[in-house]
């Protein structure tokens, strides 16, 4: 007869689990929630992480310096943990896009979700032709009076001087726009301003704005600052009368607007760096978006770009 | 035989409108307790991970070891008694009982049917025929009811006709149909054919009733060969044999090769299930065919009618009728039985619930003892905390631990809102609950290598499913054990809350290539 598992031995069983269980939750949770021993100090230290989500495969991720990741045909993300508090500088690109950068503050317990606004390098902008398909159609995009086109500067009830400038990086980076200015304007370019899912973005003069729309708690960081969050920011402060603005297609984060003689596209993400990035460069360009395609007219010639 | 029948007689209370005024009451509470202990807990990680989601992911993360653990935990029982299988199926029990006084021990075997098909009949007979025991010891008594009319009455008569000289006593009984205060189901069947044995073979005949081990079989239990060998050298070496009930260990073999994965694995997790308890004898009660001294249950009053899950129950009643002094020999020795299985693949899904549910109902078993407990005086306080404990948390378990482990766990992450999305503890609550359950889900490699040394012979028609597939099966388990485990168990439960009393459901049974 097979001897039975004896009271005595079980008891010892559950008495080393209980006491495994005991020592190990506490741990269990600490890592969880961000805690860590210090190498210099032995003691618990607290971290945060960066969490990166990039919708481009072969992407370098760069964090504080060093290749964290490079995305593939499945893998689009990162998440590095265990960080000490303090500002990382975050970087994205390959050599099919334009860099992108943006300094972020690492908090105890806390992630900082990224995502990255890449905009290819060469883009492929193809002459719309008269003898092609789509001829009239784009012709008739133009001809249409959109809602964007229409938000003219006008009957502001309050306006905020802006002294800060927009400095280009080389790569199409912009450094020290004007940041978390809290700016209260109540215009009809307000009541006019274009909406994707929960933002609204409007223009007003040589200042483009955005609001958010959702629940306070799901608000985007850049609207936040030192735990104070804002209704509306100031996204981009121009030198000279913004044209079109509108989203970049399929991003809500995104926007892309006529200055001057060429076409941009600009992150809503206005913290350091500001990421801008030129997609056209003419005389005096206009755009429309018809799904993921951006078509320019310039002059009398048209131009369509897919994004 | 001085004794009366039902001398020690504890309740036979089926449900709360059994009793009358304060006692009435006090068991209709008892009833909401399973239910409201389960949807506590679900409706509360509900609402923690909205309210307080900080606080739901630490709950969760601590769940999810802890259920780790308790799979290692369980595992080490699992391969004890494995071992132990392995080691009482090899034994040679015919010598090891030649070594006893064992002759004048009978086996009265009862083997309840409704409408089944006499093939099953047939194999179950021929396995008690197969059996390495003297049969001319063996009483048999086939119970059929009265309401399955003459199908029934026919099948019986002709398997009477065939297998009668087989043994040293064979009977039919048909249980009456319509009895005030019964309910339809196998307990009232077998009360009754226990009874007309004790009547027609023991008095008649003058066989003690300590004498007699009952075997209250489903009709498709199959024996293993050592099956009674087995059983009478426990109750002859046991030092209280009238205050033991025996159980085996089901294994769902009979028609394992025609079942599909998913019946295959819910039959076996109830195998494994019953192996682990078979190791932690003072959690075990009696479950699906088992065995008893006659003497026990004489005086016990047999089991009770007036309700669905007999099996347990009779071990209930005994621990009640005996002030607690009453426990189950685990075998550790198999029976084999049949798993789910129909027609169609959609009809053994509808069937495996419905009987996952049945089972689930054994959780009417919580009142009565706590009823029970609370009115016997002479049971320590400990142990009523003991059992009661172990039966709160055993149910609770079956029908919150996998919907919190598959399901709430990322509840944090869908309410716990974008402050709590931004800390580092929701990112790594994933994580952490992945990593944990993969390591959970190691113990299954362990698990599929028992099953397959449990399997019978692959047969010319089975090739198709080769032993790969009995492998393979076990990534099904978080499927099983939350839509076979935890939903049934938890309408069970709710159920019992609402007083939406189950009746008792006969598991069609079913080989393929029988019709």
């Amino acid at each position: 007869m097979s001897p039975k598992t004896s009271r005595k031995k079980r008891i010892v069983y559950f008495i080393l689990f209980a006491v495994f269980f005991l020592v190990c939750i506490p741990i269990l949770i600490l890592y969880s929630m961000g805690y860590t021993i210090d190498s210099s100090t032995f003691g618990l230290s607290g971290r945060g992480g960066i969490y990166v989500l990039v919708a481009e495969p072969y992407v370098n991720i760069y964090i504080g310096n060093e290749l964290k990741e490079t995305t593939g045909i499945f893998l689009r993300e990162v998440l590095v943990k265990s960080l000490k508090p303090k500002d990382y500088l975050v970087l994205a690109g390959s050599d099919s896009y334009w860099p992108w950068a943006k300094f972020v503050t690492v908090l105890e317990g806390e992630v900082s979700a990224l995502y990255p606004f890449l905009v290819p390098k060469a883009l492929p902008i193809k002459e719309v032709l008269k003898t092609d398909t789509n001829y009239a159609i784009v012709q008739k995009l133009f001809a249409l009076e959109t809602k964007s086109s229409k938000i003219i500067p006008s009957i502001k009830e309050f306006v905020t001087s802006l002294g800060t400038s927009t400095n280009l990086l080389p790569g199409g980076i912009a450094t020290n726009s004007n940041i978390i200015k809290n700016v209260v304007v109540k215009t009809s370019a307000e009541a006019n301003g274009l909406i994707k899912k929960k933002m609204k973005i409007w223009k007003d003069g040589k200042l483009i704005f955005a609001s958010w729309l959702g629940t306070v708690d799901r608000i985007p960081p850049y609207f936040c600052l030192a735990q104070k969050c804002k209704d509306e920011i100031t996204v981009f402060s121009a030198f000279s009368p913004i044209g079109r603005i509108d989203f970049y297609p399929s991003r809500d984060d995104a926007i892309m607007l006529t200055q001057g003689n060429g076409v941009y596209a600009m992150e809503i993400d206005n913290r350091p760096y500001h990421n801008f990035y030129p997609i056209y460069k003419g005389k005096n360009p206009d755009f429309r978006i018809d799904g993921g395609v951006v078509y320019i007219k310039d002059e009398n010639a048209f131009f369509s770009v897919e994004l | 035989m001085s004794q009366q029948l039902g001398s020690k007689k504890p309740f036979h209370i089926g449900r709360a409108s059994d009793l009358k005024g304060k006692d009435r009451v006090l068991y209709r509470a008892l009833e909401i307790v399973p239910g409201f202990l389960a949807w506590g807990t679900i409706i509360g990680c509900v609402l923690l991970s909205y309210y307080i989601p900080v606080y739901a992911a630490v709950f969760i993360i601590i769940f999810d070891f802890y259920w780790l653990l308790k799979t290692v935990y369980f595992s080490i029982y699992l391969r004890q008694n494995w071992r132990r299988m392995r080691h009482n199926q090899s034994a040679n029990w015919s010598e090891m009982l030649s070594k006893l006084k064992y002759e004048h021990v009978y086996h009265l075997i009862l083997l309840p049917f409704y409408k089944e098909g006499s093939d099953v009949i047939e194999k179950c007979l021929e396995a008690l025929i197969a059996s390495r025991y003297n049969k001319k010891q063996m009483i048999v008594v086939l119970g059929t009811e009265a309401r399955a009319g003459e199908y029934a009455e026919k099948t019986a008569a002709d398997i009477a006709a065939r297998f009668a000289p087989m043994f040293g006593e064979f009977i039919t009984t048909a249980h009456p149909h319509n009895v005030l205060g019964e309910m339809i189901g196998k307990g009232s069947n077998i009360a009754y054919a226990i009874e007309e044995a004790r009547k027609k073979i023991l008095n008649i005949k003058a066989i003690p009733y300590e004498n007699v081990i009952v075997s209250a079989f489903d009709i498709d239990t199959v024996v293993y060969p050592d099956y009674f060998s087995c059983i009478t050298w426990h109750f002859l070496t046991s030092d209280r044999p009238y205050r033991t009930s025996f159980q085996p260990v089901p294994l769902y073999n009979n028609n394992i090769w025609d079942a599909p994965a998913l019946s295959r694995v819910v039959a076996t997790s109830g195998t494994f299930w019953q192996m682990i308890q078979q190791e932690r004898p003072e959690k075990l009660a009696t479950f699906s065919s088992h065995s008893v001294s006659f003497k026990t249950l004489y005086e016990i009053g047999y089991w009770q009618k007036n309700m669905v899950s007999e099996d347990s129950r009779i071990f209930w009643n005994a621990f009640l009728a005996y002030d607690g002094d009453y426990t189950v020999t685990p075998l550790s020795y198999p029976i084999s039985m049949d798993a789910n299985l129909a027609p169609t693949f959609f009809e053994t899904v509808k069937n495996i619930y419905k009987q996952q549910r049945r089972w689930g109902w054994g959780v009417e078993n919580v009142p009565y003892l706590i009823f029970g407990l609370i009115k016997n005086k002479r049971i320590s306080v400990w142990k009523k905390i003991r059992v009661i404990f172990v039966q709160l948390e055993g149910f609770w378990s079956l029908a919150t631990n996998p919907i919190i482990i598959f399901a709430l766990g990322w509840l944090p992450l869908w309410l716990g809102g974008g402050v709590f999305n931004a800390t580092i503890l929701s990112y790594n609550l994933p994580l952490v609950t992945r990593n944990l359950m993969l390591l959970a889900m190691c113990g299954l490699i362990f698990s599929a290598i028992i099953s397959i040394s449990f399997l019978p012979k692959i047969g010319p028609r089975e090739k198709r499913r080769t032993k790969l597939f009995m492998i393979l099966q076990w990534i099904l388990v978080p499927i099983t054990i939350t839509i076979f485990g935890s939903i049934p168990g938890l309408e069970a439960q709710t159920r019992l809350m609402f007083g939406r009393y189950m009746g008792f459901w006969i598991t069609p049974k079913y080989r393929a290539g029988a019709i």
